[in-house]
């Protein structure tokens, strides 16, 4: 039997992942989206998890919305990327640094 | 659900969103077909959809209900900010449409991003479900992000549009966490169930232990939305990269909206683990104010100065919800509306002197200000020393509110080092007074600010004086609020 | 060991791993087919958690479109793998140190006795009749009729961002313009000049 408790610490397991994956992967912006989908698939496995142990379906509405917005963020986060790109030819930046200029 | 029952006669308590929903589908519209000679067109019908929205919003002022199944909720606060949101935002436009005309970005997008940044805010400042502050926080935060970016040929603001993208969307993945642990221990979205669990008497202390994982998710959350240290990495950045108008927008209505999910959230919500979280607040506070009234020191873009001063008001309106009284509630309520009104106004300031391709963004840009324009740099000293908290202007009694919670709540070391920061932060708007006044201009300064833009920048300059003569009303409105 | 959880174990163990591989990849395009390895593993889950509809969603939502557009976009852009390179290998060992300690404590707070099998029964599977995509929907469009509406909104944002951003006017693709070809006049396309004949300049 597998208690809910085996899918909170998967997802915290993945959701962690993702969290390095954005400490390591500081200057890659694709590679920050994919980790920033990788923590929120974390998160909606948790509300189903929630969902199913509880006989709530509310749960999994809220992970329907989550998908929802975040197919909105990756278009216009790829939008503003593929801005970034004609202005300087690169898509590198570190996010925690300063901006220069 | 068979026993779902849709009550139309509901849809009034929601009249303000509903109206501004259809009144965005409706300019989307028609500015796909007006030609470029109308292109005021859009410009006026965003004011005046703001203005009736606020209309709609001050009529159900008083009025409370619970709607659409507990995912709306329509009570005294909210209908308040709702009020304040639309009056900043019409006065923050009057100020962007000077700016947008300088530089080029006059668009009928523009004005349609703004509207729904609005209504993002506005869903944020009703919900009553975990579900529609996520939704709201995001209708408002993607159209932030496309707006800054909305400069496309600029690298800095397409920069700081994707970092303020990508730690938002960080952000956001860790607010979700924290809720989905919420929604596990109490087994709702629902902030008023949420509430009754949160209360309860009879939690163990494991229920308590998942309860305050899921709080330290939120609050990592909230703290990224108001920018308080160490949450505050996007906020420099942003405001100097961002097109100025832009920057404005950001710095001023959105704090309602945060404060509003802080209430929503961690009051209403759970009100319950208060003593927790205000432990978490005070790290948040004190950082905030420290950090910001420090590195502010060191700055010359004064854009990049405001954003470290936006951080060391943060720090005071959080310091406000540790004491846990309504009094302290109220006194960051006021804190929030004192702090838009000279943010708006020193942000006025600095768009009123733009030119065709010049960015009044330098400190050195001030110099002998006084001279060119006496009446704009006496609004100028007003916003300076009314941040730096001197008597009788606004800023001073907001915080004068603040510490006297803080300190009745037995917190005096707290109150101290706000104190000793304060102090520290006016050097730094000292330093812009004395370039305004006692520094020879390099070069010509003109302020190129049509009528309309002058006029409103003038009450609103004079507002931080006049409020600050009768501090005491607003200070009962807003505790009146909780 | 049941059948429903070997399938846990094994589809549990495709998730970290895919992930895993993820973050510490060189290659963006890699990464991209990890996330969907993972994002396939992460809905046979939630298969069994009995969430059908969303398992299909994600599947064809995420795999079908907003994977296609990372792709899309990766290949439009020429990453430059190099300096990404350089970075990578200065914070990998405190990053793998970190995140370590912080799923241990997760893991401490997760199993301290709130979400285990005394307290939360697994609930009985639903009868073969049951549909998911049924109660969802009867619940979407009744008590969360106002979210459903702002999901709209939201998506709404997304057209008009994307389009404010991306779109440029054709200045650059050549076009026929057929009215300006049939109105052309001569005088439009050829310019008489008179040369005389006699003065040459003689080169140097």
């Amino acid at each position: 039997m597998i208690a809910l408790s085996d899918y909170l610490i998967l997802s915290a397991i993945v959701f962690c992942i993702g969290l390095a994956g954005i400490f390591i992967n500081r200057t890659n912006i694709i590679m920050l989206l994919m980790c920033v989908e990788l923590i929120l698939a974390a998160v909606n496995t948790n509300f189903i998890a929630f969902s199913y142990y509880s006989s709530d379906v509310a749960g999994q509405i809220f992970v329907f919305f989550i998908l929802t917005v975040a197919a909105a963020e990756v278009a216009i986060g790829l939008a503003i990327l593929t801005l970034m790109y004609r202005n300087r030819g690169s898509i590198d930046v570190d996010v925690t640094n300063s901006l220069k200029g | 659900m068979m026993d779902y029952q849709f009550n139309t006669a509901d849809l009034f308590f929601a009249l303000p969103e509903l109206f501004m929903i259809a009144a965005i589908a409706l300019i989307l519209l028609l500015d796909l077909f007006v030609s470029e000679r109308f292109q005021n067109l859009t410009y006026y019908l965003t004011q005046s959809t703001l203005a009736i929205t606020g209309y709609f919003a001050f009529n159900l002022i008083g009025e409370s209900a619970v709607i659409f199944d507990g995912t709306y909720v329509l009570d005294t606060i909210g209908s308040y900010f709702k009020v304040f949101m639309m009056v900043f935002s019409i006065v923050a436009l009057v100020y962007s449409r000077h700016y947008l005309r300088a530089h080029n970005l006059l668009k009928g997008e523009y004005f349609i991003l703004s509207l729904l940044s609005v209504l993002g805010m506005m869903v944020m400042v009703s919900a009553h479900s975990m579900l529609t502050i996520y939704l709201g926080l995001e209708i408002m935060s993607l159209s932030l992000y496309t707006l800054i970016a909305i400069a496309r040929d600029r690298a800095v603001a397409v920069e700081a549009a994707l970092k303020y993208f990508v730690l938002g969307a960080i952000a956001s993945g860790l607010l979700l966490y924290g809720m989905s642990m919420i929604y596990g221990i109490t087994g709702s979205l629902d902030i008023g169930q949420i509430a009754a669990f949160a209360t309860g008497a009879n939690l163990n202390s494991e229920q308590v232990l998942i309860l305050n994982f899921g709080l330290v998710f939120l609050v990592i959350g909230i703290a990224f939305k108001f920018g308080a240290v160490p949450f505050h990495m996007w906020v420099p950045d942003v405001y100097q990269g961002a097109p100025t108008s832009v920057t404005m927008f950001l710095s001023t209505v959105p704090k309602f909206a945060a404060t509003a999910m802080l209430v929503r959230l961690l009051i209403d919500g759970l009100g319950g683990l208060q003593a927790y979280w205000a432990d978490l607040f005070i790290i948040l506070a004190i950082l905030s104010i420290g950090l910001g009234s420090l590195v502010a020191l060191m700055q010359t873009n004064i854009k990049r100065l405001l954003a470290y001063s936006t951080i060391s008001h943060i720090g005071f309106i959080l310091l406000g919800f540790i004491t846990g009284v309504v009094e302290g509630y109220g006194a960051a309520t006021f804190y929030v509306l004192a702090y838009v009104l000279m943010s708006l106004t020193a942000f006025g300031i600095i768009i009123a002197l733009n030119k065709q391709g010049f960015e009044a963004d330098q400190i050195v840009d001030f110099r002998g200000l006084s001279k060119h324009s006496p009446w704009f740099a006496l609004l100028m000293l007003f916003v300076m020393l009314s941040m730096a908290g001197v008597p009788p202007f606004i800023g001073f009694y907001s915080k004068l509110f603040i510490l006297q919670q803080v300190v009745s709540a037995g917190y005096i070391y707290l109150a101290v080092a706000a104190v000793v920061f304060a102090v520290i932060s006016a050097y730094y708007y000292l330093q812009i007074i004395k370039t305004m006044y006692f520094d020879d201009a390099e070069k010509e300064i003109t302020v190129t600010a049509p009528l309309d833009m002058r006029i409103i920048l003038s009450i609103n300059g004079a507002l931080i004086l006049v409020l600050g003569l009768m501090p005491s009303y607003w200070m009962e409105l807003a505790i009146s609020l909780f | 060991m049941e059948f429903s959880s070997i399938l846990f174990y094994v589809f549990g163990f495709c998730f970290v791993a895919s992930s895993a591989m993820l973050v510490i990849a060189r290659n963006t395009l890699k990464a991209a087919m990890l996330l969907i390895l993972s994002f396939f593993s992460v809905a046979s889950l939630w298969l069994l958690l009995e969430a059908e509809f969303l398992a299909i969603t994600l599947i064809l939502v995420y795999v079908g479109a907003v994977m296609v557009l990372f792709l899309f976009v990766i290949k439009m852009l020429n990453i430059d793998q190099s300096t990404i390179r350089a970075k990578f290998t200065t914070y990998l060992p405190l990053g793998i140190f970190v995140s370590m300690v912080v799923i241990a404590q997760m893991a401490l707070v997760l199993s301290a006795g709130q979400f285990d099998l005394e307290t939360v029964e697994e609930p009985a599977r639903h009868i073969a009749g049951y549909s998911n995509i049924t109660e969802l929907a009867s619940d979407l469009y009744t008590t969360y009729v106002y979210p459903f509406e702002l999901a709209a909104v939201l998506l709404l944002i997304a057209i008009i961002s994307a389009i404010t951003l991306v779109h440029r006017k054709e200045s650059r693709s050549k076009r026929q313009n057929i009215s300006e070809q049939v109105s052309v006049q001569a005088s439009d396309r050829v310019r008489l000049a008179s040369i005389s004949s006699t003065k040459t300049k003689k080169p140097k």
